[in-house]
Formats: C-alpha cells, sequence, structure tokens
C-alpha cells in the first residue's frame, strides 16, 4: 500500500514539474481511464464462473514545444490491474512471462502488479534531407486496420479494444523526395530470443492513390519479404498489401495478401470489412483465411455504436472468433463512456481467456 | 454644329452615368468576393463550438495556409483532440492522427463526414476556394440583411464534382462579405447555411472572423467558427505541406 501511494505521489509530482516547466518548452498531456469488467466462462461448472477485473490506466503523453530542430516524445502508461485481471498478470509475472508482453512489471503490492508500459520514448533530429528517429517508436507500416502482413513491427493488438498497438525499438530515417513521395529506412534493435526486422519503402501518391513498394529483412529467420500496398478510392475506399515471403536462399517462398474495402453513407453509418490470406507455412497468430468485419452507426456526433468481428480460418476446423459490441458517449468535452461487450469462441486452449466480458471504461482525458 | 456638341455632350454624360450605375455580373460579385478576401498565405488560430443539442464541444486549432496550390496544413491543440494534423493540397486532404502514428487518405464518400465532429465536412474546407470554378452565378434578387443591402446570387453546379448542386448566397453590395450562404441537393432540399457573424478590417481586405454552419440534416446542430490571431503574407516554406511535416 506503501508503494501504491508513493507512487500516485511520485505520478503527482512528475505531471507537477511538467505542467510547471510547460513555459519552458514541454507540453504534456494524456489520460485517465478506468475499466470494470466481468468475465463470463460460460463452460465452467463451479460457481465462480463469474469474475470481476479490470484496470486503471494512466496514460502520459509529452514533447518539447519547439520542434524546429527536433522532437523528443514520450507516452507511458501506467497500469494497475484489478481484481481478476491482476490475478493474470500476476501469474504470467510468476511464470516469467511477462518478458514476452509490452508491459514491464515495476513492482507487485500484495496480489497487484505495477505495470509499465512505454508506448513512445524517442528523440528526432531534421535534417534538411531527412528526418532520423531513434527510441521506442510505434511503426504505422502497412494500410490495414487490423490485419497487416508488413506491418512487422507495431502489431496490431486485438485484445485492445481501440485495437491500438505497441511500441518497437527503433532506428528510423525518413527520406523525402517530394511533398508526397518520399523513402523511409527503420531497422529494430537486435533483441536475444526475439526475431528483428529491419524495413524500406519508397512511398509515392498519384490518381489520388497512395503507393508504397517495399522489403523486409528478418533477421534471425533469414527471410526477405518483398511486395506492395495501396491505399485509395474507387468508389468504395480501398487497401490492399500484397507481398512475397522468400526464404532458405530464396529456394522456398509464399504469398500473403490482405484486401480492405470501407465505405460511409450519409456520415452515420460506417462499414469497414478486411480479408486476410496467410500461407500455413507462415508461422503467427492468424490462420489461413482471415475476416474483420467493423460496422459503425453515429447516432449523433456525441453518441456512436459499433460491432466488430474478426474472424480466423472462417470455415476452417479451428476457428476462432472475436465478436465486439461498443457504445461510446462523450459526456463532457473531456469525458468519454465507453461500454462493450465482447464474445470470444474457440479459444485455441487459452484457458484463461473468458467466453464473454462485459465492461465499462470511463476515460477522462487532460 | 451646336446640335453636334450638345449630342457629343450627352453621350459622354449618359456614358459616364451608366458607368456609375453598371450592374456588376453574377461573375463579377464572386470576383470582388475574392479580391477581398484574397491572400497569399494566412496564419491563425481558431475555435470551432460545436452545439449538439444542448451540449457544447470546443475544438481549438493553428492553421496555416498558402492559396498557390491550395494547401493548408491544420493542427487541433485542445487536449481531447492534442497533435491530430489535417495536410490539404488542391482536392486531397490526410489526416494525422499522433496515438498511432498513422496517416489516412481521406478521400471519395469519406469527404462527406464532418470535420472533427463539426458541421462543416471536409469538402466544405476543400472547396471553399473553387467555388467560382464549379458553379454558374446568376444575380437573382437584392435584399437587406441585418441592415445590410445585398444581392442575391444563385449558384447552379456547371461540373458533377460538387458537394452541393446550386447555393444561393447573400453579397454585400459595399463590401462584398457573403454574409449568408444556403446549400442545396439536386432535389431542391435545403442541406446548410452558412452565416458570417462578424468582420473584421486588416488593411484594405474586410475579413470574416466568425461565422456559423447549420447542417439541417442534423437535429439541432450547429457549429460556430472563430479565427484568431490572424495573420496574412507572411513567408510559409513550401516543404511545410507535406507528409513529411505531417508527421513531424
Amino acid at each position: 500500500m506503501k508503494k501504491l501511494l508513493s507512487m500516485s505521489l511520485l505520478l503527482l509530482a512528475t505531471i507537477r514539474l511538467f505542467a510547471a516547466s510547460e513555459q519552458t518548452g514541454i507540453k504534456l498531456w494524456g489520460s485517465n481511464y478506468v475499466d470494470i469488467a466481468a468475465f463470463h466462462f460460460l463452460n465452467n461448472s463451479t460457481d465462480d464462473s463469474l469474475k470481476i477485473g479490470g484496470m486503471n490506466t494512466v496514460s502520459l503523453k509529452f514533447h518539447n514545444s519547439n520542434k524546429h530542430y527536433g522532437k523528443f516524445e514520450g507516452n507511458i502508461d501506467l497500469l494497475i490491474p484489478l481484481g481478476y485481471t491482476a490475478d493474470q498478470f500476476s501469474q504470467l509475472i510468476e511464470e516469467g512471462d511477462s518478458l514476452s508482453s509490452p508491459f514491464y512489471p515495476l513492482f507487485v503490492q500484495g496480489n497487484t502488479p505495477v505495470l509499465l508500459d512505454i508506448r513512445k520514448l524517442y528523440l528526432s533530429v531534421y535534417l534538411p534531407f531527412a528526418d532520423i528517429m531513434l527510441g521506442r517508436q510505434i511503426i504505422n507500416f502497412g494500410k490495414a486496420f487490423i490485419f497487416s502482413p508488413i506491418d512487422v513491427f507495431s502489431t496490431v493488438d486485438v485484445a485492445d479494444i481501440n485495437f491500438r498497438r505497441h511500441g518497437s525499438d527503433v532506428t528510423a530515417i525518413k527520406i523525402p523526395f517530394s511533398f508526397l513521395s518520399g523513402m523511409d529506412l527503420i531497422t529494430e534493435f537486435p533483441r536475444k530470443h526475439h526475431e528483428y526486422s529491419s524495413a524500406f519503402r519508397i512511398y509515392h501518391n498519384m490518381w489520388d492513390f497512395d503507393f508504397a513498394a517495399n522489403a523486409i529483412y528478418k533477421h534471425r529467420n533469414k527471410e526477405v519479404i518483398t511486395g506492395f500496398s495501396f491505399k485509395g478510392d474507387a468508389f468504395f475506399g480501398i487497401y490492399g498489401e500484397l507481398i512475397e515471403h522468400f526464404m532458405d536462399n530464396f529456394e522456398k517462398k509464399y504469398f500473403e495478401g490482405m484486401f480492405g474495402l470501407d465505405y460511409s453513407i450519409a456520415n452515420t453509418y460506417i462499414f469497414r470489412t478486411e480479408y486476410y490470406y496467410k500461407n500455413s507455412n507462415i508461422n503467427n497468430e492468424w490462420g489461413k483465411h482471415n475476416l474483420f468485419i467493423s460496422f459503425q452507426y453515429l447516432i449523433n456526433d456525441l453518441l456512436n455504436v459499433s460491432i466488430h468481428t474478426i474472424g480466423s480460418d472462417v470455415g476452417g476446423n479451428e476457428q476462432m472468433l472475436m465478436y465486439m459490441g461498443q457504445c461510446n458517449y462523450n459526456i463532457l468535452q473531456n469525458v468519454n463512456l465507453i461500454t462493450y461487450a465482447r464474445y470470444f469462441s474457440q479459444k485455441n486452449e487459452v484457458k484463461t481467456l473468458p467466453d464473454v466480458e462485459y465492461a465499462v471504461r470511463i476515460e477522462v482525458k487532460f | 454644329m451646336k446640335k453636334t456638341i450638345a449630342i457629343l455632350i450627352l453621350l459622354l454624360l449618359s456614358n459616364y452615368l451608366l458607368g456609375q450605375n453598371r450592374v456588376l455580373t453574377g461573375i463579377e460579385i464572386m470576383q470582388k468576393i475574392d479580391e477581398n478576401e484574397f491572400y497569399k498565405t494566412i496564419q491563425y488560430t481558431g475555435k470551432m463550438t460545436i452545439h449538439i443539442d444542448d451540449q457544447i464541444r470546443t475544438k481549438e486549432l493553428c492553421a496555416q495556409a498558402k492559396s498557390k496550390g491550395h494547401k493548408a496544413l491544420v493542427e487541433f491543440i485542445n487536449p481531447e483532440d492534442y497533435g491530430t494534423k489535417y495536410l490539404m493540397l488542391d482536392d486531397e486532404l490526410w489526416i494525422y492522427f499522433p496515438s498511432e502514428e498513422e496517416v489516412v487518405k481521406i478521400s471519395g464518400h469519406m469527404l462527406k463526414e464532418g470535420m472533427m465532429g463539426s458541421d462543416f465536412s471536409y469538402e466544405d474546407a476543400l472547396e471553399a476556394n473553387k467555388i467560382s470554378e464549379k458553379y454558374d452565378v446568376q444575380i437573382t434578387g437584392q435584399d437587406t440583411l441585418n441592415g445590410n443591402p445585398c444581392w442575391v446570387l444563385t449558384l447552379e453546379a456547371k461540373v458533377k464534382d460538387v458537394p452541393y448542386y446550386s447555393r444561393k448566397m447573400w453579397v454585400d453590395k459595399e463590401r462584398y462579405i457573403p454574409w449568408k450562404e444556403e446549400m442545396y441537393a439536386k432535389s431542391g432540399r435545403l442541406l446548410k447555411e452558412m452565416n458570417v457573424l462578424q468582420i473584421r478590417k486588416f488593411g484594405e481586405r474586410i475579413f470574416p472572423v466568425k461565422s456559423e454552419m447549420v447542417n439541417k440534416l442534423r437535429r439541432n446542430s450547429k457549429t460556430v467558427f472563430e479565427l484568431e490571431d490572424i495573420a496574412f503574407d507572411i513567408d510559409l516554406p513550401d516543404d511545410m505541406f507535406s507528409l513529411r511535416y505531417l508527421q513531424r
């Protein structure tokens, strides 16, 4: 309890310090959100099939105000899991699995771990011919919303209700050719026992479409990935990624592809779908055929409801499906109330994942 | 001889009088509006007050724009949307969301959506400088609006690629301020109404600094847009209107 209290005091002092130094050039903003969730295990015959958990997240963001020559930017989340969620994190920490997670355990108080997620912490230098960035960054490399075969750095976290990404430790060099074209070079810091990649892309805008040619090298697997991606408008918004994997000195090759559509009707109904084909030789969490469908109804600019579905290997023997319904209400200028329910089916032996989750999130932005 | 001189004088006089009272054409009035509002570059901070039923949401922004090439860079600075940026290049638009480092190209159908939840659509922002290029303009009447004598102009689309089939505009006869504008669908349905609420003189230029947009398709909704700290014709480098700058 003392540690929790001193942590909170430290946090308040940090906020105050940053706020006080605003005149000297630091901009600080962020949010605090609390998720309270009920996890329902439908096939659990015992009495405790319903477990209560949740998380409090303080998300701090900052950068220097004068960005003329460069930028120092950070986004640090401090997470305090509650109830069943705290139990799950404690178990992960005990098993030593926390290293594979983006959450770094600061300390454990009783059964409550306090976690840190450094989403961004990097330095940029703006040179006349290039922007150079070094440190933890969000690298949005693909064109997709969910399924992106070329998004090898900061992949989308489908367990997050806003499908957020986690940071990657990289060096990135962005060289512009014109206002709408350029070249990006990105290399991940080598990590023990983990794959790390280097990538290169050239992008250009023509015929109202953004096009990019991409090349990726996975160092440990000695794998080369090449392909191209596009995003533009042809009645529907359309986007896609088509790539080829080359392994074993180019003796083996596999194809991967993603195609997406989005459309908005009368500024009220927003529809989006993505299909992702993965070759079975490629080792990642998805199946051969994967589909994402999303529908959002804007009741007004303060209130909207949405349904998202992610299905993997649809029609196959090992289906994995996730349905999520959300209702977002902007109660006050800086306060959002989000209620959501998620249903998980065919969980691939992940026993800790509930069948249904009912939750509410209150978010205050500052 | 006397008769010839008298006719000549009469002719000159009538020419002078006609010149004084010559009625401007619709296009000429539109050109006068453009001349009055024309800038090479502009920089301002803005406040969007969105009224939805009895609730109010406020967005603050910094904007820089260049007339040549219809270029604009807008950054939102209110805490809820801090760092969200828009890049407009001619009729193309990109949005940058800092949280996910995501650059989204807004095109086609998505341009009809309200900008940051306001009653201004992306299309309204993109085509603001191109109205006289896309519409046939006729003077269809005269009216007095809040004590200001106005020309009433009717604009009809001459190209297909426009968000509104026709428009009706109330233009100040002396100062060429478009005090009021109504936007219609092809069916004749009133879609939006814009009113200039406040003007300010900057040298020879009289510029609207406060206006409101009412979306007639949304119930009890309007957006008031106020411009502050306006600076005209300052030096803005061309490379700030680029995808590279958008992501900084």
